[in-house]
C-alpha cells in the first residue's frame, strides 16, 4: 500500500472505495462537501437520467 | 492573533475566593504557538477556554479527561468562570469570537465575521460544518491510535446519518409527489373513467334489447310449454279414460267368461252325474240280460270309468254303449220275431187293454167266465211269458238306457269341448287380456303420475304467463296457434323453442343472469366511477410536483440511500466496533472479502492519518496501519511493530494522525496538551504539518502545550 505524497485520504474517500456504485460514491462526495439536499438530489437525478439515456 | 481574557473564581475554603486571570501567558498570542512552562501558569486553562468557547464540551472526539476538565470549569460548585476569546485569522479576514460574559450564567455566545467587520452569531451545527476543533492530549499515544478509530467510527456514523436523513428527505419527497398532482395518475384515472363510462354506455345500450329479447323469449316459451303441457294433460286424460274403459271391458269380459265356465262346469258335472247314475242303473241290467257267451263284453263295460270326464274314457264308454245297444237291438229284434213273444205280446196287450175291467163280473158268453176272471186267466198266462217278456223289456230298456247314456255322453263330450273352448278363452283372458288389463292399470297409474306432473307444469307455465301479463281467459279459450298469433316472436326465439324445455329454461336463466350481472356491473361501475371522479377532482385541484416525473428515479435513490445508511450504521459500525474492542478474528476476516476490504481500507486510512513518523533515528512514511496484527507497514515495505515505537515517537505519530485529515473545507483549530514526552526531533513533523496546514489556510489555530521547568513561548512561524 503505497501512499502518494500529495494524496489525501478522507473518510469520504474511504467510503467511496468501499462502494462499487457510482451513485453511492456521488452521494458520499456530496455529503462530504455539505451539499444542500435539493441540489444534491437534482445532481443525482441528472446523473441517473443521463445513465439511463 | 488570539486575544483572550478570563476570570476564574475558585473557592479555596474559609470563605476565601481565589481569582485567576491571565498573567504569565500574554492575553494576546499568535495563532501558531508552542507554550512551555511549569504547572499552574494557565497553559491548560487557556486551551480549555478556547475549546469550551467553541462547543468543545459537546464534542465526542475529545479525550474524556479533557472533557472533564472543561466541564469542571463550567459547572462546578467551587469555581465560576467568565471569558472572552477572539481568534483572528492571520491569512484572511476571518474572526471568531466566543464570549461568556457572566460568572453565573452558562450562556456562551459565539460570533463569526467573514469580513472582519460585521459579526453574526454562529450555531454549533454551522460551526462544526466550517471548523474542525481538535483538542487532544498526547498521553498513552499507542492506545490513542484506537481513538482514531473512534473518530472514524463517529464520522462513519455521521455519514450514515446523512444517508439516513437523505433517505428521510427522499421519502418525504415521494410522499409529497404522491399527494401532489400526479399527471401520470391523473391520466390513468381519466382513462379509467372513460373506459368505465364507455362500458356503462354499452351496458345501458345492450340492456333494453336484451331485456326485450328475454321478455319475448319468456312469453313464447311459457306459452309454448303451457300449451304443450295442457295438450299433454288432455291427451293423457283421454288416454287414461280409454284405458280405464278398456279395463272395465276387460273386467266384464272376465266376469262373463267366468260365469260361462262355471255354468259349463256345472252342466258337465250334471251330465257326469247322470251318466254315472245311468251306468250304475244299466250295468246290473246288462249283467243280467247279457247272455253268458257275451260276458267279455260286460267285462269291458264294467271296467269303464263312470266318473271320468276324460274324453277318451267318455268315447270308450260311448263306443261300448253303442256296441251294447246294437247287440241288444239285435236281441230285441230276435225276440220280437219269436211266435211265443208275439203271443205273449198279444196277451200282454189284451191284459193291459182289459186292465181297467179287472174287477168286472161280466160273463163272457160261451166261455162262462166273467171278464175279471178272464183277465186273471190271461194274467196267469201272461206270467208264463214273463221271462221272455222281461228279457225283451230288458233289452228294450237297456237299449233305451244306453241310448240315453250315449246321448248324455255325447252331450258331456260336447260340453267338455265347450269347456275347452271357454277355458281357452279364459286362459287367453288371463294370460293376455287380463295381462293387458293389469298392464294398463300400471300404465294408468304411471299416466296419472305423469298427468299430475303435466298439470303442475301446466299450472306453473300458466302462472308464468300471467306474470307476463298474458290474458288468462284467452289462454284457456284459444288454441296454441290462435294465441301464438297474438304474441310477438322472432326467428331467434323460434329457433330456441326447438330446443328442449330444460335447454330453453337454461337459456332464459343465462339471459336473466347476464342482465343481472350487467345491472350489478352498472352499480359497481357507478361506485367505482364516483371514487375515480373524486380522485380526478382531487388530482386536478393539486399542483403538479416539480419532481413528479422523477418519482421512479427518486425511489431508486432512496433504495441506495437506505442501503448505504444500513451499511454504515450497522455493517461498518459493527466492523469498526470490533476493531476498537480488539475483537476482530483474523481468520474470519480472511474468509469474508467484504470485511477484508473494509479493514484494508481502514488500515490505509490510518496510515494516511499517521503519515511520516520518526522511529529509531529515521523517518518513515506509513503505508498501512494494521491494528489487527499490531504492525505498521511503511512505504518501503518495512514492518514496524506498534509496540516497538518509542513513546515520544508514537506521540508524534498520533498527533500527526490528528492533523492528517483530508481537506474537507473546514478550518482546523488544533490544541495539543501534554506533549512532554516528545523531543524536538519527534515534534518536528508535527510542527511542520501545522505550519503546512496554516500556510494552506486550512488551520486557524495551532497551540502545543508542554510542561517544562522554564516558561517559554515559541511562535511556530
Amino acid at each position: 500500500m503505497k501512499n502518494n505524497k500529495n494524496e489525501e485520504y478522507s473518510i469520504a474517500m474511504l467510503l467511496q472505495r468501499l462502494s462499487d456504485d457510482e451513485i453511492e460514491k456521488k452521494m458520499i462526495e456530496f455529503f462530504s462537501q455539505n451539499v444542500d439536499e435539493e441540489q444534491m438530489l437534482q445532481e443525482l437525478l441528472r446523473i441517473v437520467r443521463s445513465k439511463k439515456e | 492573533m488570539i486575544e483572550y481574557d478570563y476570570l476564574l473564581e475558585r473557592d479555596i475554603g474559609g470563605g476565601r475566593i481565589q481569582k485567576l486571570q491571565p498573567s504569565s501567558i500574554p492575553s494576546e498570542i499568535p495563532n501558531l504557538l508552542r507554550i512551555e512552562g511549569p504547572n499552574s501558569i494557565g497553559k491548560s486553562t487557556l486551551l480549555n477556554i478556547i475549546a469550551l468557547g467553541f462547543w468543545g464540551t459537546e464534542s465526542r472526539k475529545i479525550h474524556p479527561a479533557l472533557l472533564e476538565k472543561m466541564s469542571t470549569l463550567l459547572s462546578s460548585d467551587y469555581q465560576r468562570l467568565k471569558f472572552r476569546v477572539k481568534i483572528e485569522s492571520e491569512k484572511e479576514s476571518l474572526v471568531l469570537v466566543s464570549n461568556k460574559p457572566s460568572l453565573e450564567k452558562k450562556e456562551i455566545m459565539v460570533e463569526e465575521s467573514v469580513d472582519g467587520k460585521t459579526y453574526k452569531p454562529i450555531t454549533r451545527e454551522r460551526f462544526e460544518s466550517k471548523y474542525n476543533l481538535i483538542y487532544d492530549i498526547a498521553s498513552n499515544p499507542i492506545e490513542r491510535l484506537y481513538d482514531l478509530l473512534k473518530d472514524l467510527r463517529e464520522e462513519e456514523r455521521q455519514f450514515g446519518n446523512r444517508f439516513k436523513d437523505f433517505g428521510s428527505y427522499l421519502r418525504r419527497l415521494i410522499l409529497d409527489i404522491d399527494s401532489s398532482r400526479n399527471q401520470e395518475r391523473l391520466n390513468e384515472v381519466i382513462q379509467t373513467i372513460n373506459r368505465i363510462t364507455q362500458e356503462n354506455v354499452e351496458i345501458k345500450e345492450s340492456l333494453p334489447a336484451l331485456s326485450h329479447f328475454l321478455d319475448v323469449l319468456e312469453i313464447n316459451a311459457y306459452v309454448y310449454f303451457y300449451y304443450y303441457y295442457l295438450n299433454q294433460s288432455e291427451t293423457l286424460t283421454q288416454k287414461i279414460a280409454e284405458y280405464e274403459q278398456k279395463g272395465k271391458s276387460l273386467e266384464k269380459g272376465g266376469q262373463k267368461i267366468g260365469s260361462q265356465l262355471l255354468k259349463c262346469r256345472r252342466e258337465i258335472e250334471s251330465f257326469r252325474k247322470a251318466i254315472s247314475e245311468q251306468y250304475q242303473e244299466v250295468t246290473p241290467l246288462i249283467k243280467v240280460t247279457l247272455p253268458k257267451n257275451q260276458k267279455n263284453i260286460f267285462k269291458i263295460w264294467r271296467e269303464l270309468n263312470q266318473y271320468s270326464t276324460d274324453v277318451n274314457d267318455l268315447n270308450a264308454m260311448r263306443n261300448e254303449a253303442v256296441h251294447l245297444r246294437h247287440f241288444f237291438q239285435i236281441e230285441s229284434e230276435k225276440i220280437k220275431k219269436e211266435s211265443s213273444f208275439q203271443d205273449a205280446n198279444v196277451l200282454k196287450c189284451i191284459v193291459e187293454a182289459l186292465q181297467d175291467f179287472e174287477n168286472s163280473s161280466l160273463v163272457i158268453p160261451k166261455l162262462k167266465v166273467t171278464l175279471g176272471e178272464l183277465i186273471n186267466i190271461l194274467k196267469e198266462e201272461n206270467k208264463r211269458n214273463f221271462l221272455l217278456m222281461s228279457q225283451y223289456e230288458n233289452t228294450v230298456r237297456i237299449d233305451n238306457m244306453l241310448g240315453d247314456l250315449v246321448e248324455n255322453v255325447e252331450k258331456l263330450l260336447a260340453k267338455l269341448e265347450e269347456l275347452k273352448g271357454i277355458s281357452e278363452i279364459s286362459k287367453k283372458v288371463t294370460d293376455e287380456t287380463l295381462g293387458t288389463y293389469f298392464g294398463q292399470k300400471d300404465e294408468i297409474r304411471i299416466m296419472r303420475e305423469d298427468l299430475k306432473k303435466y298439470e303442475k307444469k301446466c299450472k306453473h307455465y300458466l302462472q308464468k304467463c300471467i306474470s307476463k301479463n298474458l290474458d288468462e281467459s284467452k289462454l284457456e279459450n284459444l288454441s296454441f296457434k290462435e294465441f301464438s298469433n297474438t304474441i310477438q316472436s322472432s326467428k331467434e326465439v323460434e329457433s330456441l323453442l326447438k330446443l328442449t324445455e330444460e335447454q330453453v329454461m337454461q337459456k332464459i336463466g343465462e339471459i336473466e343472469n347476464d342482465i343481472l350481472q350487467k345491472k350489478r356491473k352498472l352499480v359497481e361501475n357507478g361506485t367505482v366511477l364516483t371514487i375515480f371522479q373524486r380522485e380526478k377532482s382531487d388530482l386536478e385541484k393539486q399542483e403538479p410536483h416539480r419532481f413528479a416525473e422523477y418519482r421512479e428515479e427518486i425511489v431508486q435513490l432512496l433504495q441506495k440511500a437506505d442501503n448505504m445508511s444500513q451499511r454504515l450504521l450497522a455493517t461498518y459500525d459493527d466492523n469498526i466496533k470490533s476493531l476498537i474492542e480488539k475483537k476482530v478474528n483474523k481468520h474470519e476476516v480472511e474468509k469474508n472479502p467484504a470485511k477484508k476490504k473494509y479493514f484494508e481500507e481502514i488500515s490505509r486510512y490510518l496510515a494516511y492519518r499517521i503519515g511520516i513518523f520518526p522511529h529509531m533515528e529515521k523517518k518513515y512514511k506509513a503505508a498501512a496501519v494494521d491494528l489487527i496484527s499490531g504492525i505498521i507497514v511503511t512505504d518501503d515495505g518495512t514492518i514496524i511493530r506498534v509496540k516497538d515505537i518509542g513513546t515520544g515517537q508514537s506521540q508524534s505519530a498520533y498527533l500527526m494522525s490528528l492533523l492528517n485529515v483530508a481537506d474537507d473545507g473546514r478550518k482546523i483549530i488544533a490544541l495539543f496538551d501534554e506533549i512532554a514526552m516528545m523531543d524536538d526531533k519527534s515534534l518536528e513533523p508535527v510542527c511542520k504539518r501545522i505550519i503546512q496546514l496554516f500556510e494552506s489556510k486550512r488551520l486557524l489555530v495551532g497551540i502545543l502545550v508542554q510542561k517544562s521547568e522554564q516558561f517559554k513561548l515559541k511562535a511556530l512561524v
